[in-house]
């Protein structure tokens, strides 16, 4: 044991088992109707929720949506749920549309309660009072479509509700890379790139280039390989 | 420090993966995988050209990651870890072609002692009191 070599803790960021607050995960796992267990980020579940917004605005107005959207973590991202809507299979509709839209799988290869935890476990915060607007219109839009084994019921008091974003500091635009902007920077590949708070902001052939465009604007800087590069992972 | 885990370009697997960045850039911040398997921490040879790093007279040592090839030259080089700045070893990678950097025994785990929490998808890091760069030059 080398005894020159003290561990040096932070001032302020202390380890070990204290009584430090532990943020919420990115992700979680959620086993499907087939039993194959896929990954829900919590990045993707915000997206989604802000695309069923939109839609869900335009097919009420019937006018084009309304640009920009609010943001993701803003707290008028809310969800209903309705998992007392009559009958099991139609439990929960929304939330599984948005996990379903998230997962980009059909509604019906999700189970309502493993769907309900996994978004507790991401921090959305599941309301349970209101008065759910679009239940029926949904329900009536699924009736004819959905098999949904009766899996159990969410908790009974939370008859309706809606779902919010929770409020960990970590997911409130602290990642410059989130797993939606990784995933769709494929498109630059044999690039660089520069991101910040989820956004690209550059892309240029080279890093001298990009520090070129970006000036002094902070950013995460990366290479984005080729389809065929050999990953080191 | 702590870090959750993040997802690199191409992908939406969440991996442990820690920003790093060089004084000399320091409106940059670098992804980097914490890979315990590495024997070097490695990034591309163009962050040497931006910081001025002259790699000249240093040989170029061979290596190999997954099944590419490559050659990398070895300097010391401070590196920023949040607000941990400390002379590291770094190799500077021709070609590296990969979206992150890589954080491995040299310069990195020589540097911080690393917890890596995957329930939690969560990396720990405790820096060692006397950056190893230092302590090879005794």
């Amino acid at each position: 044991m080398n005894n020159d070599r003290t561990d040096e803790v932070e001032a302020g960021d202390p380890t070990g088992e204290t009584g430090e607050r532990q943020p919420a995960p990115t992700a979680v796992d959620l086993s499907l109707n087939n039993e194959e267990v896929v990954q829900l980020t919590r990045a993707d579940v915000l997206a989604a929720a802000s695309t069923m917004l939109r839609d869900q605005r335009h097919h009420d107005s019937g006018t084009a949506p309304v640009d920009p959207l609010p943001s993701p973590d803003d707290e008028r991202v809310q969800l209903q749920l309705d998992p007392n809507a009559g009958s099991g299979d139609l439990a929960a509709v929304d939330v599984l549309a948005v996990v379903a839209l998230a997962l980009n799988v059909e509604p019906d290869e999700i189970r309502p309660r493993p769907a309900v935890e996994a978004l507790r476990k991401l921090r959305f915060t599941i309301i349970g009072a209101g008065v759910v607007a679009n239940a029926s219109r949904t329900r009536r839009n699924r009736r004819d479509t959905t098999d949904e084994p009766a899996d159990a019921l969410p908790a009974p008091t939370e008859s309706v509700g809606r779902l919010v974003p929770g409020d960990s500091p970590e997911q409130q635009g602290h990642d410059d890379l989130t797993p939606d902007l990784a995933f769709r920077l494929q498109r630059l590949a044999g690039q660089w790139v520069a991101v910040r708070d989820g956004k690209l902001l550059t892309a240029a052939p080279s890093l001298r280039e990009l520090r070129t465009a970006l000036g002094e604007q902070r950013a995460s800087v990366m290479f984005v390989p080729l389809p065929n590069k050999n990953r080191s992972r | 420090m702590k870090f959750p885990f993040r997802a690199l370009p191409g992908e939406r697997t969440l991996r442990p993966v820690v920003d790093i960045a060089f004084p000399g850039l320091p409106n940059l911040t670098i992804p980097a995988l914490v890979d315990s398997g590495a024997f070097a921490t490695r990034v591309s040879d163009e962050f040497a050209e931006e910081l001025g790093v002259d790699l000249a007279m240093v040989a170029a040592v061979p290596f190999s990651v997954g099944l590419g090839r490559y050659h990398s030259r070895r300097a010391i080089t401070d590196l920023t870890v949040r607000k941990d700045t400390r002379p590291c070893e770094i190799e500077f990678v021709s070609g590296w072609g990969h979206d992150h950097a890589l954080l491995g025994l040299r310069g990195f785990f020589d540097n911080y002692v690393v917890r890596i929490d995957a329930v939690a998808r969560m990396t720990e890091l405790r820096a060692y009191r006397h950056p190893a760069a230092l302590q090879q030059q005794r």
